[in-house]
């Protein structure tokens, strides 16, 4: 029989939401009426009343409280309130402090969980106290408050009642104290492994930490007799690994302690051996220990598991290439001796450290042109010019995606024998072969390739007489230049845009200036385009007014390029019409003229540019942020500042990005305000490590007063710069007075292992902070 | 010389692709995309993307550069059989009281890539004795993917369901390679579908955000549109599914994904259970 449901939107809770929203709009007078649909039947009509009261904010907080503590008959209206006071724009976290003192327990439960949900850090010590409360919700929703609170102040309270060993409360608790990321963590999480009731949760928490004291006793789980506690023990790893490394970069120091933690054959051995049934997820996590254990046992499996579909083959191949050298002799004996769908999976994964030419030349015979592609591929990364040769024996490979692999691997090589050899081939009877090498003489521009190359103007190919084309521009000599000019009337409209595009890498001699004037007149709109274009490029200021003209050109692409030409002109009417359309409402021209204002580098620009940062579409703003960026004034950064919360993830990253590149004090305060943000932590993580004396001085500034937060954030950005004046900085954080300071330098320098580390740490063997002092013991020790 | 997108053009380029056809592409995607039409913008002789762009912006009047484009973007992956229960019972419950009913009845099978899913549908109401009284209509965006649904020759990635040592198990799966081996033939390039099979569907291209075009479809009591929503935004959801719903007899239903949930959507449809199948329907006034 059926059942029918209804779970999303009828058209008449469309209309409750339109009128819940336009409750909320008109603000307080309707609190009353919001605070009554509370219990609304439909959770759609509900989701809108939960928004819309906690956008009205202040005036909303008492009743909803009232309606917390006096109408309890219904779970719904009570799950909705506690949402709308998690969400509320008010500052009410007091007053769920003062809510969680009440007797009744169900009433604590739900402050508790307003506060964790609201991340109220000041409220840790009383949301600690409810940790050992005798009811076990309450102390269940206090451990749960913790966790989402996070950070160091909540680590004595949730080893507490990790060390309860009460199930209702060690569980999440468990889970909770993983997440701290705190050194504190690793002892009592290690403590329950032995506990077949608390292993397994033990070990993915001991994996949350990232702390390099978790490896051994995650590491010793990989010789179980139990297959599930291998792989428990093995997802631990991987994810312990990935924490760490995301806070310090790649380290040796990962590899030395767990090679002392277990014999890496062994632990191959056995994990090799849990792997049989095991899901995708599972084999990721093997493929990344197995790469750290890096046995011979270890390779060979990674190299089955790297022909794997994804995500497996892509972890493996990862593994393989973090390998390096050690894995080369595998990966080349499994392509030599494979089949080609063997041989397309690794091929990728070879030339990035030395290898045998032979093994990878020899797969540029294989049946399958895929392989052929790949071979060209890794050859051109190995980088050894002895390629070159049989690469161009593909130049006339029946398979097009072969013969342009082969063209950019000798592109990539280069060599003397490349020039020899293109020249040779240009007179090759084949056209693919003749286009190929025309292409590769084109692309270095060899002096010695000119003639062949004016002799393919008159080709019938179309496409050699472009590749012959482009270049001839490339070359220095009165005759590539004269060659150009005497094609500029081909009766071929793509030819003729071909030369006009080859001109504007030429200079702007007065009949090249004349040619490409005449083509802002041709009947075709791509010759137009590329006249524009080149008269841009070579920065005829006397064609102003013929761009300024184009600007009205009947075809889009030539209004574009008159855009993009005027960027590059210095008239004044030039950068008039420039900022004229960076205003335009054709979002292409608008684009094109902001990308020309960062060009045009002027500082008139950036109130425009400015503004574009706001527009509604994000391409216009990612070009908008990208022209500043290119500008060197105050007011950039806190454009690109706020840029970084936008709501497009690509004009975030990029914001970022720019940033990195700045290595100024308030482009450095302006990432490091986004640390504490998780969905960009780990990207302004790697912009901050961006290099930088100016940037390390910001960051020791900020590290005398940070907070057990961000201390740790800190000290990551120095230690993944990775350069001395960086490590040397850490060195003095160890010395600060500030305590989270020294202990997230002493954590740092643990990592980074160096001699200079171990012996600052050895000279911190007497700090009075108890943590700084159990670092320093440890990395003694090793 | 290796031509890559910066994330301006990137920009650009890709919200021409969702406005005109409704692909989401994130920064995750980013590098396939940028491979993607690096090699169609050299295939189309362009040496730089936003030549290419402003090619496919202002000099493509039939649309040829975008459709080759379209081919090479689109999420082709598909096999016969996919999340086959939910679709027999939408035939059992659906299709099958229409045809008791009226005598006959309509499917749209929305986005259905190379023909593996309508070709399912056959094979099912074929079975059931209802191929005679049912009309399938199939859509995909790609040019190229119609082509191959009309050409109907399949490698064995798309019958991993039914080979040897599929790890797909349950009493339906007997009965599956019944009907693959009733009507594929394999020969040296692959597997042949029954002419008899494909002539059963009628193919066409067909842009899912052009509400006209899909209204020209006329309305159908089962439309069949799974693994698509996925990979649109949020406001495209609406707008596809808005038409959708207009594609609905006033009794039809709409079958999705198995992980593509309207629920979280203000759309016109209400969800429901029939025979442990999540349907959808147009909401009653």
């Amino acid at each position: 029989m059926s059942r029918a449901v209804t779970v999303s939107l009828s058209a008449e809770d469309r209309a409750r939401v339109e009128h819940i929203e336009h409750l909320a709009r008109a603000g307080a007078q309707n609190v009353e009426e919001l605070v009554a649909q509370l219990d609304d039947p439909s959770w759609v009509v509900r989701r809108a009343v939960v928004s819309a009261l906690a956008t009205v904010g202040e005036p909303a907080v008492q009743p909803l409280v009232q309606t917390l503590v006096t109408r309890r008959d219904r779970e719904a209206r009570v799950a909705a309130t506690v949402d709308a006071l998690a969400a509320s724009r008010a500052p009410l976290d007091a007053r769920m402090v003062d809510l969680a003192k009440m007797a009744d327990p169900a009433v604590i439960c739900d402050a508790l969980q307003v506060l964790g949900r609201r991340r109220y850090r000041d409220a840790v010590p009383v949301v600690a106290s409810f940790a050992t409360h005798a009811d076990d919700n309450v102390a269940v929703a206090a451990i749960e408050a913790l966790g989402r609170i996070g950070g160091v102040e909540t680590v004595d309270a949730l080893i507490s009642a990790v060390e309860l060993r009460h199930f209702f409360r060690t569980f999440p608790a468990i889970d909770a104290l993983g997440r701290t990321g705190d050194a504190r963590a690793v002892a009592p999480l290690e403590g329950l492994l032995s506990d077949p009731l608390y292993m397994a949760e033990a070990a993915r928490a001991l994996g949350r930490t990232g702390q390099e004291s978790a490896v051994a006793p995650l590491a010793k789980l990989l010789l179980d007799r139990t297959d599930v506690i291998v792989r428990t023990a093995a997802a631990a790893l991987a994810e312990l690994r990935e924490r760490y490394e995301a806070r310090f970069g790649e380290s040796e120091t990962m590899t030395r302690a767990l090679a002392q933690a277990v014999p890496a054959p062994d632990a191959s051995a056995r994990l090799v051996d849990a792997l049989a049934g095991v899901s995708a997820t599972e084999l990721v996590a093997a493929a990344r220990v197995l790469g750290w254990l890096g046995d011979d046992l270890a390779i060979g499996r990674l190299v089955d598991l790297a022909t794997m579909a994804e995500p497996v083959g892509s972890a493996a191949s990862d593994a393989l290439r973090r390998l390096g050298p050690r894995a080369t002799e595998a990966l080349l004996a499994a392509i030599r001796e494979g089949d080609s769908a063997r041989r397309l999976g690794l091929l990728p994964i070879v030339g990035y450290a030395a290898g045998s030419l032979d093994d990878l030349v020899l797969c540029l015979s294989d049946d399958d042109p895929g392989v052929r592609v790949a071979a060209c591929e890794a050859l051109a990364r190995l980088g050894n010019p002895a390629a070159v040769g049989p690469l161009f024996t593909l130049l006339g490979d029946r398979d097009g995606r072969v013969s342009h692999a082969a063209s950019a691997a000798i592109q990539s090589l280069g060599s003397l024998e490349s020039k020899r050899l293109s020249l040779e081939q240009a007179r090759s009877p084949d056209p693919r072969t003749r286009r190929a090498a025309i292409r590769i003489i084109s692309y270095f521009g060899y002096p010695e390739g000119l003639d062949v190359l004016v002799a393919a103007i008159g080709e019938e190919d179309e496409k050699i007489r472009e590749a012959a084309i482009y270049g001839i521009a490339l070359i220095d000599d009165p005759k590539a230049t004269a060659a150009l000019l005497a094609h500029i009337g081909h009766p071929v409209a793509r030819t003729r845009a071909a030369v006009m595009r080859a001109l504007g890498q030429t200079e702007a001699a007065p009949e090249v200036v004349a040619a490409l004037r005449a083509g802002l007149r041709d009947s075709d709109a791509w010759v137009r385009y590329y006249a524009c274009q080149a008269l841009g490029r070579l920065a005829v200021d006397a064609a102003t007014p013929e761009i300024i003209a184009a600007l009205h050109d009947e075809s889009g692409q030539v209004r574009v390029a008159a855009v993009e030409s005027l960027a590059h002109l210095r008239d004044l009417a030039a950068h008039e019409a420039l900022a004229k359309a960076a205003r335009s409402a054709d979002p292409d021209m608008r684009r094109a003229a902001l990308l020309g204002l960062g060009i045009a580098k002027r500082g008139e620009a950036i109130p425009v540019l400015r503004e574009a940062a706001s527009a509604p579409e994000a391409a216009t703003r990612l070009v908008a942020i990208g022209a500043l960026a290119e500008l060197d004034s105050p007011e950039v950064v806190p454009t690109l500042a706020h840029a970084t919360g936008d709501p497009d993830e690509g004009v975030r990253n990029a914001a970022i990005g720019y940033l990195s590149t700045r290595p100024s004090a308030d482009a450095t305060h302006a990432l490091l305000r986004n640390l504490s943000r998780p969905e960009v932590r780990d990207r302004v993580l790697a912009a901050l490590s961006v290099a930088a004396d100016e940037r390390i001085d910001v960051v020791l500034a900020m590290l005398e007063t940070a907070d057990a937060d961000t201390a740790p954030n800190l000290v990551a950005a120095l230690a993944r710069m990775r350069r001395p004046s960086s490590q040397a900085a850490i060195g003095t954080a160890l010395n600060m007075d500030n305590v989270h300071a020294r202990r997230a330098a002493a954590a740092a320098l643990g990592a980074l292992g160096t001699q200079e580390a171990k012996d600052a740490l050895a000279r911190s063997a007497m700090d009075p902070d108890p943590d700084v002092r159990r670092i320093a013991a440890a990395a003694a020790r090793r | 010389m290796t031509v890559t997108l910066s994330p301006q053009v990137f920009a650009i380029l890709s919200s021409l692709v969702e406005e005109r056809i409704g692909l989401s592409f994130g920064t995750d995607d980013a590098s396939l995309f940028s491979d993607k039409v690096v090699a169609r913008m050299t295939e189309a002789g362009f040496a730089s993307p936003l030549d290419y762009y402003y090619a496919l912006r202002y000099d493509d009047p039939a649309g040829a550069h975008f459709d080759t484009l379209v081919d090479a973007l689109v999420v082709g992956e598909t096999y016969f059989f996919r999340e086959v229960e939910s679709l027999v019972a939408a035939l059992e419950q659906v299709v099958k009281r229409a045809v008791e009913a009226r005598g006959a009845a309509r499917i749209w099978s929305a986005a259905c890539s190379s023909g593996e899913e309508p070709l399912t549908i056959a094979m099912l109401l074929e079975d059931a004795g209802l191929l005679g009284s049912v009309s399938i209509v199939a859509t995909d965006v790609s040019s190229r993917a119609i082509a191959r649904a009309r050409k109907a020759v399949y490698g064995p990635r798309s019958m991993r369901v039914v080979a040897e040592g599929s790890p797909m198990s349950g009493p339906l799966v007997p009965k599956l390679r019944m009907l693959a081996n009733r009507h594929f033939v394999e020969r040296a390039d692959g597997f042949h579908a029954d002419r008899s099979l494909v002539d059963a569907v009628t193919y066409r291209k067909l842009n899912l955000l052009d509400p006209k075009a899909v209204s020209s479809l006329g309305s159908f009591d089962l439309v069949v549109c799974r693994n698509v929503l996925i990979y649109f935004a949020d406001e495209t959801v609406r707008a596809v599914v808005d038409s959708l719903a207009g594609a609905l007899e006033p009794d039809g239903r709409l079958l999705a994904g198995a992980s593509e949930s309207l629920m979280r959507f203000a759309t016109p449809l209400e969800c429901e259970e029939r025979g442990g199948v999540f349907l959808y329907r147009k909401a009653r006034p």
